[in-house]
């Protein structure tokens, strides 16, 4: 298991689309991967629980990959964090 | 008499598309249904989960159909949000549970989905943060859709086929709704959420059915078929209407059935005055959908695209395939029509959230237009180049905001130059005949009109910013609307030496500002030689019919005389008594005379 702690820069939180980017990238590895915040453990790969975690600009999330590609898991989210959850 | 009469009850909204309508209401706020619960015999689970799994699939197909659509209506960035509503639906937090009920109680399926969607809603309203409410709403559209899938036999396409005329009373309708209803059978419809410039207000619009938004139906006793009168001119919808209401209604309808006939009969005709010049009409537009109105309204071309609105409701940049997509879908629609796309008009009420412009002192003399393409090389070359693109399918021009130097136009001519040679070098097609041209706007490019236009071939008058330049009137100022006089000579003196520069050089002169859409000022610039007025679609028939009652010699001693007054006041009266009577006659209800402009 490998973890990381990311914060969410982006001007307005994990809305509906950053959210629906997250469990895109998240369903493309065969690792579990987890976010947890303030103590709430939410399945990356279900947008719902994305949608829980209501992780707002300045939130800190620990990331918590496990599986046989956890390391490329972990790489692919926190590239997604750091492009601000862009698109293109 | 049985029972007490039904309260009449009248609703303030805002009016989002003209017209009225009396008819019975039709309530459309399906998550209102009670769903029932049943118990399913044990042998009969599977079936009902197959049945859960073939409306998630149909559900899944409708709104990858509405993503489509609106990709291609709206645009690709609008359109993503429907992602995020398909993998709602697959989610399995959502379906497992759901599944697992279905199993374990044996609840119906709808009963079952419709328990598991309030349970995270309320684990939704737990929490805090500024997400709750938008995330309510995209799970609420998507549960609906499911729920109601499944309490259709599902032979019966969709609910919305209603046998007879209603008025639809909704909280939420989107444009993907009132596309699947029978066009025949909507007299009218009201919304609780979005304005005038929400896209199904402007879809109501070019549909031609009368609109009332901001109508919240909470609290108010409504069955479905009680009878609703829809004004949709002054935004009033009555519950319960008296036979007074009635009676007034039906004349207000008459009336306006009446004018629209006549307008539409206008449609088809050309706008020439009476001893023969031709004034092109054309349309002012924000969003590529608009390009239906303006078919609809019978313009020439669109004479201003305000394509900075692909930029305004979003965080990051669109790509080049994304405007290429936007500016190719209106080149296409109006083909052979031209379309003027005017480059990214940012700042001043308009920013652009991927830019990260800050709020100024002194916004509309700032960091705005053309001076924030020209800092900014490579977002300005990307949409250049999707412009550049389009243009070889379509009759496309160019245009540039805000020139208040000829530094800024020759700049930004070489950029198009080094856009034409990356074209060329990838071998992409374009048009190599382009038309280019600039606003004037500002005092500096009436003054420097001379060489200019030596530079391009069009000039597009844009009338808000030389007003407010002119006179030093910050139009969004409501303490200084009064000054912000459109009518002063200081700005008729240089409409008219801009048009005589455009006249000498032999290139055209457009006007695309609010004074284009304003009969009285359209008539002096008509007399001044103005070659296209371009204008909101929605007043673009009454103009058309001024145009054809009108001669351009009695519009050009109109404006000789206009030319020769020293104050506003002696301009405006000048003109209401020559012509405030020929517009009454002519039913030109229109006279907005002073309005604050919309940007």
């Amino acid at each position: 298991m490998v973890t990381k702690e990311l914060t969410v820069i982006n001007d307005s939180g994990i809305h509906a689309r950053p959210a629906a980017l997250i469990v895109e990238t998240a369903t493309k590895f065969k690792s579990n991967v987890i976010f947890i915040k303030d103590g709430m453990r939410a399945n990356a790969k279900s947008i719902m629980n994305i949608m829980l975690l209501a992780a707002e600009p300045g939130a800190v999330i620990k990331v918590e990959t496990e599986g046989p590609d956890e390391g490329d898991a972990l790489a692919a989210i926190e590239a997604l964090f750091s492009s601000r959850f862009k698109y293109d | 008499m049985s029972g007490p009469k039904p309260k009449r009850v009248v609703l303030q909204g805002v009016p989002a598309s003209p017209g009225f309508a009396i008819g019975p209401a039709y309530l459309l706020h399906p998550e209102d249904r009670v769903v029932k619960k049943r118990v399913i015999p044990p042998e009969k689970v599977e079936q009902e989960v197959a049945r859960l799994k073939r409306a998630l699939d149909k559900a899944h197909k409708e709104i990858l159909g509405i993503k489509t659509r609106i990709s291609g209506d709206v645009g690709e960035y609008e359109a993503r949000i429907f992602d995020t509503h398909m993998m709602m639906l697959q989610d399995s937090e959502i379906v497992d549970a759901v599944i697992k009920d279905i199993h374990d109680n044996l609840h119906n399926a709808e009963y079952a989905y419709s328990a598991r969607i309030n349970g995270l809603a309320e684990r939704f309203e737990n929490i805090s943060g500024g997400f709750l409410k938008d995330h309510m709403s995209d799970l609420r559209d998507v549960a609906t859709r499911v729920i109601d899938i499944l309490m259709l036999s599902e032979n019966n396409l969709s609910y919305l086929d209603v046998p007879e005329p209603v008025i639809i009373l909704s909280r939420n309708l989107t444009p993907s709704v009132l596309s699947q209803f029978n066009r025949k059978n909507t007299l009218g419809l009201t919304t609780e959420v979005g304005g005038k410039t929400s896209h199904v207000s402007i879809l109501a619009r070019s549909l031609e059915i009368p609109a009332v938004s901001g109508i919240s139906w909470s609290g108010i006793d409504i069955e479905p078929g009680q009878t609703v009168i829809l004004d949709g001119t002054a935004g009033y919808v009555i519950i319960n209407p008296s036979l007074r209401d009635i009676k007034e209604y039906e004349i207000k309808k008459a009336a306006f059935f009446a004018m629209e006939r006549e307008l539409s009969t206008l449609r088809d005709l050309e706008p020439v005055t009476t001893d023969g010049k031709y004034i092109e009409l054309s349309a002012n537009i924000e969003l590529p959908i608009e390009v239906e109105s303006v078919l609809q309204y019978g313009a020439d071309s669109v004479g201003l695209y305000r394509s900075e609105f692909l930029f305004l409701t979003r965080e990051d940049m669109p790509s080049e395939e994304e405007q290429y997509q936007a500016y190719k879908y209106i080149g296409e629609r109006m083909s052979p029509r031209a379309v003027t796309i005017r480059t990214m008009d940012a700042g001043g009420d308009k920013l652009v959230p991927a830019l990260k412009m800050a709020g100024e002192l002194n916004p509309y003399m700032g960091w705005r237009s053309i001076r924030v393409c020209l800092d900014n090389r490579e977002i300005f070359k990307t949409q250049l180049r999707a412009v550049m693109r389009a243009t070889a399918y379509s009759n496309i021009r160019l245009m540039f905001p805000m020139i208040s130097n000829l530094w800024e136009i020759r700049e930004t001519k070489k950029i198009l130059d080094e856009v034409r040679a990356d074209l060329d070098r990838d071998g992409i097609a374009y048009n190599t005949q382009l038309e280019i041209g600039c606003m004037v706007e500002v005092p500096a490019a009436v003054v420097m009109a001379d060489e200019l236009a030596r530079e391009v071939d069009f000039f597009s008058i844009g009338t808000n910013d030389l007003i407010q330049f002119t006179l030093a009137v910050d139009r969004a100022n409501e303490k200084i609307a009064e000054l912000f006089e459109p009518n002063s000579p200081a700005v008729w003196r240089q409409i008219k030496s801009v048009i005589e520069v455009a006249r000498r050089h032999g290139i055209q002169a457009c006007v695309c500002g609010e004074m284009a859409g304003d009969p009285l000022a359209a008539i002096v610039l008509i007399g001044m030689g103005i070659d296209e007025l371009s204008m909101g679609p929605g007043v673009l028939l009454e103009m058309k019919k001024l145009i054809r009652s009108i001669s351009f010699e009695e519009a050009r001693l109109c404006s000789e005389e206009v030319i020769k007054l020293t104050t506003a006041d002696e301009i405006s009266t000048f003109m209401r008594e020559r012509y405030g009577g020929k517009l009454m006659d002519l039913g030109i209800t229109k006279f907005p005379g002073k309005r604050p402009s919309p940007f």
